[in-house]
């Protein structure tokens, strides 16, 4: 019978005590969980016990998610901070983080008819490439390409404009394509 | 099995949810300080402004309007919690802020709110900032010149 529920309804019913409905949600998100960390995180860390943070987190904070919006921005959303602290926890971050590509109105160039012979290019360019990009670049792209999700989600993930997704996915292809050939 | 550790830390008591009622009192706490920042922001920006008027630049002091700015900065990253405000590029969000406390800055300026301030700053009827309005005491302005 939870197999057929959605993730908002399985996480309805957690809101109301039902624990068996969580152990659902980790088993459907614990590959996905498992997989986007280690492409985001690239570097030998301990990545199962940062997913094991990141559902621990989910289900303290269950109560703040409203069962009406989707619940996969709202874990990723999660991964993402757990990830992102798990990264700079040894680096100095700066004093007001400020991502200047967030700031103006950006256009991007829509996909175009040939995007299916492009997405095969991009993905086969993909593990050889994505340790060598910065951060912001790798983590649109591993959301994009490997966990499948839209603008709007990986927006609503990175909590960053729509249009910058857009604009990271491009640049983020113009470096694979670039460094890949050399 | 992460399933199976997991259910046993949430059975065992080890893992507690929070309660709804801390979301909802954390949430209304950044809406009142999100209204509180604004009203900082009117009239920080507003006093600034009202000084410039009757003063003109030489005599602003700049330190006012960059507090009013800081108070702007402050206000965005507050909305930038909400998803109205982060899918949209930030000058959008800012330009939105910069409007409202334009109109509001009229608004103050046709009501002579600061005017009437500056008079009970002169009956020393008002505490805290009425050091700063009799610093810039205006002589040749009178009460019936504020209707």
């Amino acid at each position: 019978m939870e197999l057929l529920l959605t993730d908002e309804e399985l996480a309805g019913r957690v809101q109301a005590s039902d624990r068996e409905s969580f152990g659902v949600l980790v088993g459907r998100y614990e590959a996905k969980l498992i997989r986007y960390g280690r492409k985001f995180l690239s570097e030998a860390r301990d990545i199962e016990d940062l997913v094991q943070d990141v559902f621990i987190k989910a289900y303290v904070n269950l109560q703040s998610f409203d069962p009406r919006r989707m619940f996969s921005p709202w874990i990723y959303r999660i991964a993402h901070n757990t990830f992102i602290n798990a990264l700079h926890a040894h680096r100095r971050l700066p004093v007001i983080p400020f991502d200047f590509d967030t700031f103006l109105p950006r256009l991007f160039a829509p996909e175009t008819t040939d995007r299916e012979a492009r997405e095969r290019e991009v993905r086969a360019m993909l593990d050889q490439g994505l340790d060598q990009l910065d951060e912001k670049y790798r983590e649109v792209l591993v959301l994009f390409y490997y966990e499948d999700l839209d603008y709007q989600a990986i927006a609503d993930i990175l909590h960053i404009p729509v249009s910058t997704v857009g604009v990271r996915l491009n640049r983020a292809k113009a470096f694979l394509k670039n460094h890949v050939r050399r | 099995m992460f399933e199976d550790e997991i259910l046993k830390k949430i059975q065992s008591g080890e893992t507690h949810m929070r309660p709804r009622w801390q979301f909802t009192a954390q949430k209304t706490l950044f809406i009142i300080a999100i209204i509180l920042a604004t009203l900082l922001a009117l009239y920080l920006v507003s006093f600034a402004l009202f000084l410039f008027r009757h003063a003109g630049w030489r005599t602003t002091p700049f330190l006012l309007l960059i507090a009013g700015i800081a108070m702007v900065a402050i206000l965005e990253i507050l909305m930038h919690h909400y998803a109205f405000s982060y899918r949209k590029p930030v000058l959008y969000s800012l330009i939105a802020i910069l409007t409202v406390l334009f109109i509001a800055s009229i608004s103050i300026h046709r009501a002579h709110i600061h005017e009437r301030l500056e008079l009970r700053a002169q009956q020393r009827h008002l505490p805290v900032m009425g050091k700063i309005y009799r610093l810039h005491h205006f002589p040749t302005r009178t009460p019936r010149m504020i209707r």
